[in-house]
């Protein structure tokens, strides 16, 4: 194992930027193009699943069930005779309306508590913490299960289910943010002339935490649909004509020994996107927050 | 160093509570009625019905329920299944040491992947080693256990042969399940330890050990990396918590036994009581592992342990 000399330090440190490391950034960009079109092209999928899809969602292929990859069905047919890269172009609907519709409303409630909590201080901030640590008691998926079995089994339950279990998470990073943001002199100063406090929070304190929030939102959407998948995966999703990627892995799963390409697919294709959303998160990352530019 | 740790142990205690009532709250805002589905549909007359409401205590106001629901818990009754009338804790314990097995072991794979690789990546910094090292843990993040899962399944199981798929007798029927749940938290500490190093090597401090002309090897293995693995620390609480939900998924898919495989279950047969008891142990070992974490970490790094003093 070699051991980081003197100056490779100094290049992390400084400025200058190393012909090298140009050429591994322009790489990286390569990445983030790359996967900026991937995420493009599912959302696309899940807009206009008819335009793209080489067959309906319902239609069955009775007498090719099972079928494996070939030029007719590129992702070979699942056993109720269905065309699998249909199936798979159908299912991003619900799959990324499951991501980013969590993510929005449990960036929203966590961001909310965050926010009170990290301006309020005090007491406020000592009862919503506490809260929180409750939420946080529980692991995720589990609280998302619990929630989604109480609820019942739709697609709004799924969606609230998981956006109640990401809360803590958004809240106590928005909480950080705005209670360091807080103790800056420009707040100080924007007291001092005398704004009120909610024109302040507004004007000064939310823009320095937009970063966070989107790259904890790029990122969410990626976990999201990850939990949903697996909530769908253990029974708890929409029994639907059009499933979404983690019901259609559950249903190929009974046919893994004869027929690998019906949850080979469906889990590409929740890797593939997870996969993306995740590049450009880290990409907005580097790029948003200088510190963890490394 | 004393008042920390009480202070910290009634602050869980506290937590576990809260956990505790959070998950009686959700389970009693369900639409349907206890009593129907533990009849599950069977014909039975009003008396009968009367009288199971009255045996579960569901005719008391909710906030009596509530106290004799906590008091039941601290005195260690869980309550009964629905489908098997056997006591949930006996349920629970009996299937225990399986899911800790799996979470061990996958702990283990998370952390001697985790680590090893996340310094590898960190003093190879951006070479090719490095970014074949984040990308694997980027798979690992964004990949669905029970998807790697299959995978594992279909490789080395059906196509190889060379180790069981199912079941939870012996060793090698835990390392294709502890592969798939571990790679995911590989990914994490992958990160995290790579990041963390990285931060740890710009301190001054360790511009102060080279200046006093100690060699880049011993900076970097006596204190780089002491420090740098302080947070990979905290990480490690973290994904004991993902461990064992996790499992919920690994279990079934590997056909274990477990208290993952209990749930997923239970959620079949909307077995309550099963669930609720299992997410109770889970957050208490969940908030145990963490507390412990919590007072090592002020043995660790004497800082934490002089600003609590």
């Amino acid at each position: 194992m070699r051991v980081l000399t003197s100056e490779k330090i100094q290049m992390n440190a400084s400025e200058n930027i190393h012909p090298k490391r140009k050429r591994r950034r322009a790489l990286s960009d390569v990445g983030v193009w790359v996967a900026s079109v991937i995420v493009f092209i599912f959302i696309l999928c899940a807009l206009l699943p008819g335009w793209i899809a080489p067959y309906g969602p319902t239609e069955l292929f009775q007498d090719r069930t099972l079928q494996s990859p070939s030029l007719s069905h590129w992702m070979g047919t699942d056993h109720y005779g269905r065309d699998v890269l249909t199936m798979v172009i159908h299912g991003a609907r619900d799959s990324l309306v499951i991501g980013f519709a969590a993510v929005a409303i449990g960036l929203f409630a966590g961001g909310l508590v965050g926010a009170i909590a990290g301006y309020a201080g005090g007491v406020i901030e000592g009862v919503l913490m506490r809260l929180i640590d409750i939420l946080m008691a529980i692991p995720g998926v589990l609280l998302a299960l619990v929630i989604a079995l109480a609820l019942g089994p739709s697609l709004q339950n799924l969606i609230l289910a998981i956006a109640i279990a990401a809360i803590p998470g958004y809240a106590r990073v928005i909480r950080g943010q705005v209670k360091s943001t807080k103790q800056r002199p420009y707040i100080t100063a924007s007291r001092a002339i005398g704004l009120n406090p909610i024109r302040t929070f507004k004007r000064h304190i939310m823009p320095n935490v937009y970063a966070p929030i989107l790259v904890m939102a790029t990122v969410g959407v990626g976990s999201s649909l990850l939990v949903g998948a697996g909530l769908s995966f253990l029974g708890l999703g929409v029994i639907k004509e059009i499933p979404d990627w983690g019901t259609l892995l559950s249903q190929g799963r009974n046919y893994l020994t004869v027929a690998w390409w019906t949850v080979t697919f469906p889990g590409l294709a929740i890797t593939l996107f997870v996969l993306s959303i995740n590049i450009v998160g880290d990409y907005l990352r580097d790029r948003l927050d200088p510190r963890r530019s490394i | 160093m004393k008042r920390l740790v009480i202070q910290r142990l009634f602050s869980a205690i506290g937590v576990v509570l809260g956990a505790c009532a959070l998950v009686f709250l959700i389970l009693y805002m369900l639409p349907g009625d206890p009593v129907q589905r533990m009849l599950d549909g069977a014909p039975a007359d009003e008396n009968t019905i009367m009288h199971l409401r009255e045996q579960l205590g569901l005719d008391l106001p909710l906030h009596q329920q509530f106290l004799n629901y906590m008091g039941n818990l601290l005195q260690g009754d869980f309550g009964h299944s629905f489908v098997t009338q056997e006591p949930v804790l006996d349920r629970i314990l009996e299937q225990l040491p399986a899911t800790i097995q799996l979470t061990v072991m996958s702990m283990g794979v998370a952390v001697v992947f985790g680590v090893t690789l996340g310094i590898l990546s960190a003093l190879k910094s951006n070479t090719w080693i490095d970014f074949l090292v984040r990308v694997v843990s980027l798979f690992g993040v964004s990949m669905p256990t029970f998807w790697s899962g299959i995978l594992l399944i279909l490789l080395f199981g059906v196509t190889l042969g060379w180790l069981p798929t199912m079941g939870s007798e012996g060793f090698q029927s835990l390392i294709l399940p502890s592969l798939a749940l571990g790679f995911v938290s590989a990914g994490y500490i992958v990160r995290m330890v790579r990041n963390s190093v990285l931060e740890t090597i710009q301190d001054p401090y360790v511009t102060t050990l080279r200046a006093k002309g100690l060699s880049d090897g011993k900076v970097t293995y006596l204190h780089v990396f002491r420090n740098a693995l302080i947070p990979a620390i905290t990480m490690i609480g973290v994904q004991v918590g993902e461990l064992l939900a996790g499992a919920v998924v690994i279990e079934t898919v590997f056909s274990r036994q477990g208290i993952g495989r209990l749930v997923a279950d239970a959620i079949i047969t909307q077995d309550f009581p099963v669930v609720q008891g299992v997410v109770i142990v889970t957050a208490v070992v969940y908030v145990l592992v963490n507390f412990t974490i919590d007072l090592s970490y002020s043995a660790i790094d004497p800082r934490i342990r002089r600003g609590a003093g």
